[in-house]
């Protein structure tokens, strides 16, 4: 059990006398991150977040020994194939029942297995600062953040940040600690949406940046040229990143519930029109159900994680199903 | 083809207005609204814009002919068509029938019977009515007769009472009736109204719709003249008694003219005695004055005394004219004679005799008061040497005048004979009033202040003056030469009247009604006439005797004191006959009449007589003379019956002169009537009419329907399609699947 783990309640009814040493430490740390990822995440979510973990589906390249499958043969305990014996190998790897087969030498190899190294890139546009009910879209993107973050991060990989408008605002390599998980949650939060988004440019510019196979995260709600972005997202496949995208929007853009007539105005681009939403609401919903299947279909056809995140949804639910739907389809 | 019954709801037509300004209002308070981007919505907009075009478009149609539907529904159209109006049924109505029952109606041509064809046209009228109908129904003669005043739909009750109607001898007036007819629909709130004027056509009974629209006219020329007139004490206005602003748009009015076209008629119309006093065996003249309607004819009328044809004369009458022809009548024994004058039998034969009766007098009472030295020259005159006295003259003395029998004098002269007493003055004042005439002659013996106790004087005297030697003698003139009191008066030829007089009264304060008969001028007036209830005053300025002046030695002394004993028996003569009277105040025309007398109608039907009070005086009235002819009267005691009074119908209708039917809209100011000039052509009129029913039903029906269908566009507008996230299925995950 990790100490991080625990909540600040209950943590003085399982840890022992002899181990309030590091309890200081603990106090010490979720004051830290008071400003962090528990003011983003509640109690109740981080403790429902737990026991998760956020699988790679694809072979990743990391640092350190981890959960996850890397391209290289390494010790762990699973076999990946045999291959001849080279003087300098060390014996102990030959595998002496396939000697006594074929009298010839082999040597058992393992494959390695790494950690993840997680890029989570969060759009900051001011499209994000949408909302229609308590909570903006730019605030349900960080707070989705902050909760695969603390998976990502519990799981002992590694996370970074890129936060983008019309271009990268505040970029975080990625680290495997609850301090550089709530810096990048603490940057989250100090932003304000603002200014138009480039989602192609950016991502185009983030796997330009990424040399070693990754996962690549994208929190945004893709008010954007949708040709572009996926052939953005699709520069990220080429090189064999993973990639899950949080496509984050308000329930209100996506059904459309107005009933008077208003002018509505851009949020970006300060462009205003009067509608009648209740003679436009089926067209409406038709051209954003024909904007929704520009990301879905091209996304599955290379493999890209397409998530619809309704704001409207428990954040934790969301969170749990999804992380318990990938890990199931990672195996 | 269309008209309305609430046309005060056609202004909430302009409700129409109402969906295209709130249209305008909402495009002006538009919500600004932060959206996350438009882009969609332009894209939704773009696609759809012709559909929400179409869409809104036939939403404001609907919806402004739904409020127009509502506003014509609550305005109750009615159409009529022969087309369509046969299978629309028709609305209940309320209807007023007018119905004329002069006697003018009783007009008969060899083709028709007006009176039958207008009962026939009522009953007709109110068969014609259905279920929930109504009717009101009104007599118009002289006086409006209402025989059903408040809408009823008892028809039986209104047929017995058409049935039971007879002609009244009574001249008519639509004018009151029509405003009883549109006062009784007052209540008939959305029924439809129709109001039914059925008479003759004569041109009389239209008379106060002409004044009325002559009043408007000349009130819309000089309207300052006219409020003028309105505020001075004149008599009634006839604009006061039609106003065609009573009659509302919505109340349709039929009038159906079922006279003759050219209809004919004579009736002897008037007729005049000369002179108006008939004595015992002298003779007399009988001028009656003979209408004729239509063309020129030759005619006869007789003279019937006592029940005998004892004179006839031809006569030529002008179109449309009067004439008049003269009778001699023979010397009649003292008494009351009935006669008539007819004319030959034609269309209408009420008016044919003018009933008349004539009382002839053996002599005529007359008293003078005075000493006698004062009646000297006055009681000579009255009773000169003849083989003939006609006047009986009785001579009192002042304080002797026999206040009890005075009703029985045709004149009583007063010479020198104030001061009276008080009660000689009442009595005398009141025998004026009563029809007598009372002449008085001045003397020495009264100061001017002993004028003053009378109150019927033409003036009261200021002194009594000297005149100089050199204007005593003066010429007297007849000033008002038309006065009846110089009817017939005969001066002997060659004279000029004129007298010489040392003395006179000099009169002040002349009262309005004085009338200066003969005089030098009118500042000195010589004999001044004031009439008093039904009798005459007459005062002069000098005395009967030879003290004041020579006249009672004057040429023309004698026939002029003789003139007014003739005048004055004729001042409280009976008239020679009456018209109809629904209620009769019998004592005003016979003396002593009590209610134990037997009077009899000229079809020998008793009429009783009853005593009423009025005007703290008793009087005796009887109902019902309304029949024309003779009415005959027992007294107590008596054995047979007298000729007592002669009624005949009112003259003025007989002239049956038509009227034009294309002035009436213009006198009643209304334009648009329905005329018919026949039965058939009415009840044409009323079928064209009744023909169709109020629409409103069926727009109120027509306007739920367009409204339902409203509700089910607006409601199909404004359905929410099925949501984006229904209509996917995003799974917990978030996982995105195409529903199959």
């Amino acid at each position: 059990m990790y100490f991080e783990d625990l909540r600040i309640e209950t943590v003085y009814d399982i840890i022992p006398i002899k181990h309030l040493g590091k309890l200081v430490n603990i106090i010490n740390r979720t004051d830290f991150m008071a400003e962090g990822i528990n003011s983003l995440l509640t109690p109740q979510e981080l403790q429902k977040l737990g026991r998760l973990v956020l699988q790679s589906r694809y072979v990743v390249e990391g640092n350190l020994a981890g959960r996850h499958r890397s391209p290289n043969r390494g010790a762990s305990s699973e076999f990946a194939d045999h291959r001849s014996y080279f003087p300098g190998d060390d014996p102990k790897h030959i595998d002496w029942k396939v000697f006594g087969r074929t009298e010839r030498y082999f040597v058992r190899r393992y494959e390695d297995e790494t950690n993840l190294r997680v890029y989570m890139i969060v759009d900051g546009s001011r499209s994000m600062a949408y909302t229609s009910g308590e909570e903006s879209k730019y605030r349900y993107a960080c707070r989705l953040a902050a909760a695969t973050g603390y998976v990502i991060v519990k799981g002992r990989d590694s996370v970074g940040l890129h936060l983008y408008t019309d271009n990268i605002k505040a970029m975080m390599a990625p680290r495997n600690s609850f301090a550089h998980l709530n810096n990048m949650l603490k940057l989250l939060e100090q932003h304000v949406p603002e200014s138009e988004t480039d989602t192609a440019k950016t991502l185009h510019t983030v796997a330009g940046s990424i040399r070693r196979r990754a996962l690549v995260i994208l929190y945004s709600d893709l008010l954007d040229e949708p040709e572009h972005i996926v052939k953005a997202l699709a520069h990220f496949r080429k090189q064999h990143h993973d990639v899950i995208l949080f496509h984050v929007l308000d329930a209100a853009e996506l059904d459309f519930p107005f009933k008077k007539g208003a002018q509505f105005e851009d949020m970006e681009t300060g462009e205003k029109i009067i509608a009648d939403p209740r003679a436009l609401a089926a067209e409406y919903r038709k051209v954003f159900g024909e904007f929704l299947e520009q990301y879905r279909k091209p996304c599955a056809e290379m493999q890209i994680d397409y998530r619809l995140v309704n704001t409207g949804q428990p954040l934790d639910n969301f969170v749990r199903a999804y992380l318990e739907e990938r890990k199931r389809l990672s195996r | 083809m269309f008209q309305f019954l609430n046309p005060m709801f056609l202004w909430a037509g302009a409700a129409a207005a109402i969906p295209l300004i709130l249209h305008m209002m909402q495009r002006r308070r538009v919500v600004s609204l932060p959206f996350s981007t438009v882009r969609f919505l332009k894209l939704a907009q773009k696609r759809s814009s012709n559909r929400i075009r179409m869409e809104n478009l036939l939403l404001w149609l609907l919806r402004t002919l739904l409020l127009i539907l509502l506003a014509l529904a609550f305005a109750v159209p009615i159409m009529r068509t022969h087309a369509f109006g046969r299978f629309m049924g028709a609305a209940q109505r309320d209807i007023a029938i007018v119905w004329d029952a002069s006697y003018s109606m009783g007009y008969e041509s060899s083709r028709r019977n007006v009176w039958q064809d207008s009962r026939q046209t009522v009953l007709e009228l109110i068969d014609g009515l259905g279920p929930g109908d109504r009717l009101t129904l009104f007599i118009a003669d002289d006086v409006v007769t209402p025989l059903i005043e408040q809408p009823s739909g008892d028809f039986d009750q209104a047929r017995a009472l058409v049935n039971a109607q007879r002609i009244e001898p009574t001249d008519s007036q639509l004018a009151p009736a029509l405003v009883e007819a549109v006062a009784s629909l007052e209540e008939s709130g959305r029924r439809e109204r129709e109001i039914f004027i059925v008479t003759d056509g004569q041109a009389l009974a239209w008379r106060d719709f002409q004044d009325a629209a002559s009043e408007r006219a000349s009130a819309d020329v000089a309207p300052a003249r006219d409020s003028e007139s309105v505020d001075a004490p004149s008599s009634r206005r006839t604009s006061d008694l039609w106003d065609p602003e009573i009659l509302d748009g919505q109340t349709q009015l039929f009038i159906a003219l079922l006279g003759a076209e050219k209809p004919e008629n004579t009736a002897p119309l008037s007729l005049e005695l000369r002179p108006s006093t008939l004595m015992t065996g002298t003779s007399a003249q009988l001028a009656v004055r003979i209408g004729r309607t239509g063309p020129a004819q030759n005619i006869a009328a007789t003279l019937h005394l006592n029940g005998r044809e004892i004179n006839r004369q031809s006569l030529f009458i002008p179109e449309n004219s009067i004439e008049t022809v003269t009778f001699a009548l023979p010397p009649l024994p003292a008494g009351v004679h009935e006669g008539w004058i007819e004319t030959p039998p034609d269309g209408l034969n009420i008016d044919n005799r003018l009933y008349f009766l004539l009382r002839v007098r053996d002599r005529l009472q007359v008293a003078v008061v005075g000493t006698p030295g004062d009646v000297f020259f006055l009681e000579r005159a009255l009773n000169p040497v003849t083989d003939r006295a006609t006047i009986d003259s009785s001579v009192y003395r002042p304080n002797e005048l026999p206040i009890g029998e005075l009703s029985q004098f045709s004149t009583i002269f007063l010479c020198n004979a104030l001061p009276l007493s008080g009660q000689d003055i009442i009595a005398l004042e009141e025998y004026v009033r009563m029809g007598g005439l009372l002449a008085i002659f001045p003397g020495d013996r009264a100061q001017p202040s002993d004028y003053e106790s009378f109150a019927i004087l033409p003036a009261l005297p200021a002194q009594i003056a000297e005149i100089p030697a050199e204007r005593r003698r003066r010429v007297l003139l007849l000033l008002e030469p038309t006065d009846p009191l110089f009817t017939g008066m005969q001066l002997p030829p060659g004279t000029i009247p004129s007298i010489t007089a040392q003395r006179e009264l000099r009169f002040t304060n002349q009262h309005p009604e004085a009338i200066p008969i003969v005089g030098a001028s009118r500042e000195f007036p010589f004999m001044l006439a004031r009439n008093s209830g039904a009798g005459r005053v007459l005062i002069f300025s000098v005395s009967a005797d030879r003290r004041w002046s020579n006249l009672p030695l004057s040429p023309f002394f004698l026939p002029f004191v003789h003139q007014i004993v003739r005048f004055g028996a004729g001042l409280g003569e009976d008239p020679l006959f009456l018209e109809p009277h629904r209620t009769l105040i019998l004592s005003d025309i016979l003396a002593d009449v009590s209610d134990n007398a037997d009077l009899r109608s000229p079809d020998n039907n008793p009429l009783p007589i009853r005593t009423v009070q009025q005007q703290y005086r008793a009087v005796q009235i009887v109902e019902d003379v309304m029949h024309p002819g003779t009415y005959s009267l027992r007294m107590p005691g008596a054995t047979e019956f007298k000729p007592a009074f002669a009624v005949n119908v009112p003259r003025k209708e007989s002239e049956l002169t038509r009227v034009e039917a294309g002035d009436i809209p213009e006198w009643l100011g209304v334009e648009t009537l329905h005329m018919a000039e026949t039965r058939d052509q009415l009840f044409r009129l009323v079928e064209e009419h009744r023909l169709g029913r109020p629409l409103g039903e069926t727009l109120l029906w027509l306007a739920l329907m367009l409204s339902m269908v409203e509700l089910f566009m607006a409601n199909r507008l404004s359905r929410s399609t099925q949501p984006l996230t229904d209509q996917m299925i995003i799974e917990s995950s978030g996982r995105v699947k195409k529903k199959s």
